[in-house]
């Protein structure tokens, strides 16, 4: 017993202090963000540009705001890198964050990616998109719809996938963007005859990519922001903007109100208005603030109107009669 | 110390101090001990009991409750639930029986195989299955692209089956384990007097063993319907109650409505496991009079062979391809549709970062319970404090807790100063600590009442202080259920997924979080090749101990006698 | 006349991995008889009652019950019943239901099942008993049921294995009775088996003495007390002291015997023996008499001191020094005979015609004349 507990000890000793060691070193930042495909990548790249110790938690939209209703005032993060405008603009009546109006980098950025009293800047926005697997397209002789009221035929009944509002900020997007297109009664009308031929409501928005991808379904809505890498990767999906119009939010960047690393987190939201920052993001296709080359959309596709402050009110409403309706046995 | 009688005896130690410490001791370490359990127990649990009967300026209603009650959606949820923990631990009795009584009486050839299938889903998370029938079973899985058939994989049949893979270990090991407590004799007798197979398994086996089966079926429901990884994975469009608190909290930040789901799935939890704990403790038909004679064991007969090996093997072939196929997934970029192999999955760095997080808490919390447990139960055995019951029971609820409840509850208590611990390493060490302490309490309770008392107190007639006889009498008789407190807590931790997922922060990511992250947005591969190493570390940490034990002469692995 | 035996066993072996349990053992058991096997632990009597049972398959050898080869019979198609050490009786059952346990799953009609269950606890002594559990009976009633339950398919033969052992002394005494009842009522073949010879002894029509897996010796409780073959066999059914000595010449089965002790004269000499063969003589404790010492000096008389004296109600029983030998030997009715002490200096009547022995019969551990 003495010998095992010899042994044991200093193996659990170490393993114990590898992890407390390299926490006591460098400056250190916690992330939310819900930029989740690129999530990894978006650490590695901050890290090394900014000389500060990255740490993100990935959560998707409905999820990170949550997490902030949750947790505050003593919030767990201690910047949000990457979330919607509607809850950036409910923080910001409810004092969450720490306003940064003169970021240089940002001095010479369109005035409507900053909100206007410095409290947050929008990276840029991400778009939602129809995806469509190519093979199974082909299989049943089938073109990707041109429009979104196409997608209420019913030879499309079980095969559309798209996430759902209670966890995922696109997924709003998306509801939201119909909503606003249509109007609250028609919009409805418009979601509850979609719904018929939706198949499966998944968690986050980049889901219904993945299921399309891999075969599962044919159709999809989904976030645009990891179409461009996946088509790269090799898989067998189409994209259509259809003719109505493509909803879209920001990505917003916010300074949480209690960090302590107040210079630390003042240097990330810089870091992310410099031109390497904005060329860097646009990769992934999103239509950063700065003009960036942008693989996925050379020119700018047709945006719905689409109202913020609009999303921002009708939060909690829009949630709450989706899931009356939607959440089903 | 020599100890040859009247020879040597060590110098008598100064009065005072040392008999007001060795008095002081015990009552000290209790109340320690109580505080613990009442801070790192009692709270959260009371915090989300609390919070279900709050209104958010912080009066008292039963309003959330009557909404629940009211809405038709979250009574299908209860009901689901109920429906699929009752449906699986009907399965996972049957099945278990099956393999427990073909392990204990069937070939020989077959006994070691059949073990190792059966209990290889331990080393994995609970949702590992979910994830391997997806790949198998899903839209695109193999088996649709083999055989071009669509399975239903999505709804009851994905959930059921999930789970009845995961949790069928624990049914067969506690159905093993009555069968083995089994006297031979009566089987014999029962035998001698004309029965047959059939007859015997009828009239003597299934009856004696109901109380044990009872007990098995018992704890599988109250995980069946705590578990959390597996309905949400493959619930399709159904709700249940464990994923849909999740929802609650993550989707809606509705602390009110999640806590009352947290009550409601704690009830029958918290009521069943109670019950199996505290109404079967002993009401077990084990040998009634004088001792058991050797045996020679009497193998099934063919009929009943074919009955039980059927399952049995159907079982083990998914168990070996659900393995198989996590194994594929993570070396080949779109395991089932792109099958060219890669290595990018495995060269993942936040997966592993996620693990080293994993086997940190682990090990600690693992240490730190085993401790623990071992002195919680010295405490409650040997001393007479009052509070014996009372610790003993504050730590089984720990343990009969949700894991959903128990972090929704952390998330409550411990969201301010003065406990300020969200965000960090030590509330996830704390809560797996919480959770599973009981098991090295019990553990350690059982062996304690197998010591007798008369030895530790020839310890003392020698000379031996409290702490000296605990030391170098108590603890190494112990050492087997310490070391079982250590590696249950231990192996949970490393694969839990219900209450770290509330848990984690950034930079804390545990591997269990992690790949159910991964899982759920699509990333199969990633989840396939992080699973991959979890499961290789949690072998290969088992395997050390098992060699470590082995070579300082521990039986720590010996069944609990 | 000689009626086939109702159960044989011929050349029984069984192994247990290196262990040797059984090693060709022979028996022959006649209708309505009740054979004891017994032994030491670990002599193989329990093995061979399981293999008559059905419990463990011979590796050699062949059972055969009415002149019917068994040996391959499962237990459930053989007509033995077993009462097994600890009664094994079913805890979830009645006592009515564990005794009509073979009947009901014979589907015999339930009237005729309550029937013979009645008759069978009034044979036993439990009537009445039919509602209880087997968890609320006493060791001795516990028993009881066990052996009711056995009876109650009517087996040729039943098979005890040490039904006793966990009973209390006085209980023991009192089943004894019992199951000869039992035996005589019913003209019941009984092979039982049990580490105790006092209890065999009492019970038995014949005794097969084992030890390590073979019959050392088998017959009578007389025969295998008063003529025992081996100083084993003496030692094990009773307290006993050797005396090694010659045999000389004689006739007419009267013989001197050269011992350490002197010369002594014995009567009925067995044929067989020889003069000049090594012999050891079986003296049994309450064989020898006690007396005054006197100068007299009788044939097969001796001198002795006693060195320890053990009062056990019915005998007391003196080791006496004899010539540097130390004897055992018993006085009864202490009460009117007159008792000696310690240090009492003794004269020592020996029998005229003791049980001879051969001398280097089973090596003797214990060498020299000794009391088990």
């Amino acid at each position: 017993m003495k010998k095992a507990v010899q042994l044991c000890a200093p193996l659990a000793a170490l393993i114990l202090l590898a992890g407390i060691v390299p926490a006591l070193a460098a400056e250190e930042i916690r992330i939310y963000t819900y930029m989740l495909p690129i999530q990894e990548d978006l650490t590695k790249f901050l890290t090394d540009n900014t000389g500060v110790q990255v740490k993100t938690l990935g959560l998707s939209g409905g999820e990170l705001w949550a997490r902030v209703q949750a947790e505050k005032p003593n919030i767990g993060a201690d910047v949000l890198f990457g979330f919607a405008p509607g809850p950036a603009i409910l923080g910001k009546r409810e004092g969450l964050w720490v306003p940064y109006p003169d970021a240089p980098a940002w001095k010479d950025i369109h005035p409507r990616y900053k909100d206007k009293d410095g409290a947050y800047v929008d990276l840029g926005t991400s778009c939602f998109v129809l995806v469509g697997n190519k093979d199974l397209l082909a299989k049943k002789s089938l073109k990707m719809p041109e429009s979104w009221s196409d997608l209420l035929d019913p030879k499309w009944k079980g095969e559309i996938v798209m996430p759902s509002p209670v966890t995922s900020g696109t997924a709003f997007m998306i509801n939201a963007t119909f909503l606003q297109l249509l109007g609250w009664e028609k919009g409805w009308e418009f979601l509850e005859r979609l719904d018929k031929n939706v198949a499966q409501y998944t968690r986050s928005g980049n889901a219904p990519l993945e299921h399309v991808g891999r075969g599962e379904y044919i159709l999809g809505l989904t976030s645009d922001e990891k179409v461009p890498q996946r088509l790269q990767q090799g898989f067998p999906i189409l994209w259509a903007a259809p003719k109505e119009g493509l909803g879209y939010e920001g990505n917003i960047v916010a300074i949480v109100k209690g960090t302590r690393q107040l210079e630390a987190a003042k240097k990330i939201v810089n870091f992310a208005g410099t031109d390497k920052f904005q060329r860097w993001l646009a990769q992934f296709g999103y239509l950063t603030a700065r003009d960036a080359p942008n693989p996925m959309y050379p020119s700018k596709p047709k945006l719905v109107d689409y109202s913020y402050e609009w999303a921002a009110d009708n939060h909690e409403r829009v949630i709450d009669a989706w899931k009356t309706k939607f959440l089903r046995k | 110390m020599a100890t040859t009688l009247g020879i040597e005896r060590p110098a008598a130690r100064p009065q005072a101090t040392g008999q007001a410490v060795a008095r002081l001791l015990p009552a000290a370490l209790a109340l320690l001990l109580v505080a613990w359990l009442a801070l790192f127990i009692a709270y959260p649990a009371l915090a989300v009991l609390v919070r279900s009967v709050s209104t958010r300026a912080g009066g008292f209603t039963l309003a959330h409750y009557y909404a629940f009650f009211a809405k038709a959606y979250f009574l299908r949820s209860l009901l689901n639930t109920l429906i699929l923990g009752g449906t699986v631990t009907g399965l996972c009795l049957a099945l278990g029986f099956a393999l427990a009584y073909l392990v204990s009486r069937g070939p020989r050839v077959l006994r070691l195989p059949l073990r190792v299938l059966t209990l290889a889903p331990l080393i994995a998370p609970p949702y590992l299955f979910g994830l391997a029938l997806i790949i198998l079973a899903g839209r695109r899985g193999v088996l649709a692209q083999l055989l071009d058939v669509q399975i239903p994989l999505y709804g009851w049949l994905g959930v059921i089956l999930s789970q009845v893979l995961s949790l069928l270990p624990v049914a067969f090991l506690m159905i093993e384990n009555v069968l083995a407590s089994l006297d031979p004799a009566m089987e014999d007798s029962a035998c001698d007097l004309g029965a047959d197979e059939a007859a015997l398994l009828k009239t003597i086996i299934l009856p004696l063993a109901s109380p044990g089966l009872l007990k098995a079926g018992l704890l599988t429901f109250g995980l069946s319907i705590a578990d959390f990884g597996n309905p949400a994975l493959l619930g399709g469009g159904l709700s249940f109650l464990a994923p849909d608190a999740y929802l609650m909290v993550t989707g809606e930040w509705n602390m009110e409505m999640a806590s009352v789901l947290s009550v409601v799935l704690l009830v029958p939890t918290l009521g069943i496991f109670l019950a199996q704990h505290y109404w079967l403790k002993g009401k077990t038909y084990t040998t009634v009079g004088g001792h058991a004679t050797a045996t020679e064991l009497r193998g099934i007969g063919g009929g009943l062979l074919t009955v039980c090996l059927a399952p049995s093997l159907a079982f083990g072939v998914l168990v070996l391809a659900s393995y198989g196929v996590i194994a594929l997934g993570a070396v080949t970029k779109l395991v089932g549709i792109d099958n060219t192999p890669t290595l990018l999955h495995l060269a993942s760095t936040a997966g592993l970062a996620a693990i080293q997080t994993s086997l940190q808490v682990s090990l600690a919390a693992g240490l730190v319970a085993a401790i623990a447990g071992t002195g919680l139960a010295y405490l409650c055995v040997r001393t007479e404090t009052r509070w014996s019951g009372l610790l003993e029971l504050t730590t089984l609820i720990g343990f009969a807790l949700p894991g959903t409840v128990m972090g929704i509850g952390y998330i409550l208590a411990f969201n301010r100063p003065p406990l300020f611990l969200t965000g960090t390493l030590a509330i996830l060490i704390l809560n797996m600590i919480a959770r599973f302490l009981a098991v090295g309490l019990e553990a350690s309770v059982g062996k304690l009442y197998q010591i007798d008392v008369s030895i530790e107190e020839a310890s003392a007639d020698l000379g031996a202080g409290l702490l000296t006889t605990f030391r170098r009498i108590t603890l190494p008789l112990m050492s087997s259920a310490f070391a079982a407190g250590f590696l249950f807590t231990f192996m949970q931790s490393m694969i839990s997924l219900s209450a770290a997922i509330f848990l984690v922060a950034p930079g804390n990511l545990l591997a269990s979080v992690y790949i159910f992250n991964r899982a759920r947005d699509g990333d199969m591969g990633i989840a396939c090749a992080t699973s991959c190493f979890l499961i290789l570390s949690l072998a290969t940490c088992l395997g050390a101990l098992a060699l470590l034990a082995r070579r300082t002469g521990n039986r720590i692995f010996a069944a609990h006698a | 006349m000689a009626e086939p035996p109702l159960l044989r066993l011929e050349g029984i072996t069984k192994t247990y991995g290196p262990i040797t349990a059984v090693c060709e053992v022979n028996a022959d058991i006649r209708r309505g008889e009740l054979v004891s096997f017994v032994g030491p632990s670990g002599c193989g009597k329990t093995t061979l009652l399981r293999v008559v049972g059905g419990f463990a398959r011979p590796d050699a050898g062949r059972v055969a019950l009415d002149e019917e080869d068994i040996t391959s019979l499962p237990p459930n198609q053989r007509a033995t019943a077993m009462v097994f050490q600890n009664y094994a009786l079913f805890p979830h059952l009645t006592v009515a239901e564990n005794v009509g346990y073979g009947l009901t799953i014979r589907r015999r009609p339930a009237a005729e099942i309550a029937r013979r269950v009645e008759e069978l606890l009034s044979l036993v002594q439990l009537q009445g008993f039919g509602r209880r559990r087997p968890a609320q009976l006493s060791g001795g009633q516990q028993q009881r049921v066990a052996l009711a339950r056995s009876l109650s398919l009517q087996p040729k033969v039943l098979l005890l294995d040490e039904p006793l052992s966990n009973l209390d002394a006085n209980l023991r005494i009192q089943m004894r009775t019992e199951i000869t009842r039992l035996q005589r009522d019913l003209n019941q073949t009984i092979v039982f088996v049990t580490h105790d010879q006092e209890e065999a002894m009492s019970i038995s029509d014949r005794i097969m003495v084992m030890d390590r897996g073979r019959i050392l010796q088998a017959g009578t409780p007389a025969e295998i007390y008063e003529r025992p073959g081996s100083r084993f066999v003496a030692r094990f059914v009773g307290a006993a002291n050797f005396l090694d000595g010659t045999l000389g010449n004689g006739t007419s089965g009267r013989a001197s015997i050269a011992t350490r002790l002197g010369t002594l004269i014995v009567e009925k000499v067995a044929n067989g023996w020889m003069a000049g063969d090594r012999v050891a003589v079986l003296l049994r404790p309450e064989a020898i008499r006690l007396g005054p010492p006197e100068d007299r000096a009788e044939p097969n008389r001796l001198l002795g001191t006693i060195t320890h004296a053990m009062y056990t109600g019915a005998v007391i029983r003196y080791t006496v020094q004899v010539g540097g030998i130390p004897l055992t030997v018993d006085l009864s009715d202490p009460r009117h005979t007159p008792a000696f002490r310690r240090g009492d200096r003794v004269s020592l009547q020996l029998p005229s015609d003791p049980h001879l022995l051969p001398r280097e019969s089973v090596v003797d551990p214990g060498g020299g004349a000794s009391s088990p």
